[in-house]
């Protein structure tokens, strides 16, 4: 048994290294794409913003919008 | 009539009737500038899709449409769903009317208390970590097919969609050490696993699995050997396969990554599939088969049923019995 529980810690790391690695190699099509003469915004800073609910949000002084 | 009138007759007839058929075209007269420009329908059967121009440098952008597209939404929304139903509930039901009717491959002699090593540490240690990450594999992939269908009904839109993005984190990353995995796996077995004089035999009595009289085997038998070059094959296939996905459009446009998920899925279904069986016949299916991959060792009945050219061959590799010797085996 102590040979599967080692396999599958070896399998956590080395996935968990992988991950490390390819998110070096690897960058956002936001970023990737993006130009001087073409902005691609961020998808969690774009139009509809980083709340996607849809639910009306609360402003400081207590009104929604 | 003679020629000549008749051939007068003709003339007249179309001189006449031409007005009105080109009348039936335009009602209005007019004659019509794109009657004769090549038609959107046209262009997509000639060239298989329509380009833009663009000014943006990112020149994929370009593709205005492209039917592939659609195609592949097909195939993927409908199409692939049922290769995998098929494949997966297919060998399941296969594997339990096959329990149900034959149960458990037992020992005919018993148990002589003898062990002899049939994996080292090094065998052992891949053959669970290649399974270890296939089976995080297929559950994540099996996902991207079956989740929204039978998952998010049960855990709902929100938790579908955390575990989803979860799922695809683990399947990018777990991809990799069972591609080690797989490249030690065939270092490892490879030698072993070249078919050899004992497999037609094996296969004509179908390993002794229904007539209960085990054929003779070397260390693998023929059907362990289809179960190593199914996962060699379909291995590669989605090593090869997932590497185009995992940096799209490094290979190819936009069709040569559906082309790689067309086959990622497909031998992905499929593999499942056959490692299913391999689950079954490795633990309930066949007493003792478990014992190989767990502690590394097997009884000598066991070996002699089921590998007895094997064990002879290993007999004869140690005349003074290191592997033969009664009682518990040094340690690695």
């Amino acid at each position: 048994m102590r040979i599967i529980v080692t396999s599958i810690i070896a399998a956590v790391l080395l996935a968990v290294a992988a991950g490390a690695a390819l998110s070096t190699a690897q960058k956002p099509v936001y970023q990737t794409r993006a130009m001087p003469s073409v902005r691609i915004d961020d998808p969690g800073n774009n139009l509809v913003g980083a709340d996607w609910s849809g639910l009306p949000k609360a402003t400081p002084n207590g009104t929604k919008v | 009539m003679s020629r000549s009138k008749v051939v007068g007759f003709a003339v007249l007839i179309v001189l006449v009737l031409l007005p009105q058929s080109a009348a039936q075209q335009a009602p209005d007269a007019a004659p019509n500038p794109t009657a004769q420009s090549v038609t959107e329908h046209e262009l997509l059967r000639q060239l298989g899709r329509i380009d833009g121009r663009i000014t943006i440098p990112d020149a994929h952008a370009a593709t205005l449409e492209q039917p592939r597209g659609r195609e592949y939404q097909a195939f993927h929304e409908r199409t692939l769903p049922w290769i995998g139903g098929i494949a997966i509930i297919g060998m399941l039901v296969t594997l339990t009317v096959f329990y149900l009717a034959r149960g458990p491959i037992t020992l005919d002699t018993p148990l002589t208390g003898m062990k002899i090593k049939r994996f080292v540490w090094v065998e052992r240690f891949t053959h669970w970590l290649t399974a270890t990450s296939f089976i995080i594999l297929a559950v994540t992939g099996l996902n991207y097919v079956f989740g929204k269908r039978l998952l998010m009904p049960l855990i709902g839109p929100d938790a579908f969609a955390t575990w989803s993005q979860w799922a695809k984190y683990m399947h990018n990353t777990f991809a990799w050490p069972f591609m080690l995995g797989l490249a030690v796996t065939i270092g490892l077995w490879l030698r072993d696993n070249l078919p050899d004089r004992y497999d037609l035999e094996w296969l004509r009595r179908f390993g002794g699995f229904l007539s209960r009289r085990h054929p003779p085997a070397r260390r693998f038998n023929a059907g362990q050997k289809l179960i190593f070059w199914s996962v060699v094959l379909g291995g590669l296939i989605l090593t090869a396969s997932g590497l185009v996905m995992l940096f799209p459009l490094s290979i190819g446009d936009i069709g040569g990554i559906q082309t790689a998920q067309y086959v990622h899925a497909v031998a992905a279904m499929l593999l499942v599939a056959i490692m299913l069986a391999h689950i079954y016949i490795g633990t309930i299916g066949m007493q003792g088969a478990l014992d190989a991959m767990v502690s590394g060792d097997v009884d000598v009945a066991w070996a002699r049923e089921h590998h007895r050219v094997w064990l002879e061959e290993e007999g004869a590799r140690t005349p003074d019995g290191p592997q033969l010797g009664a009682g518990p085996i040094p340690a690695e």
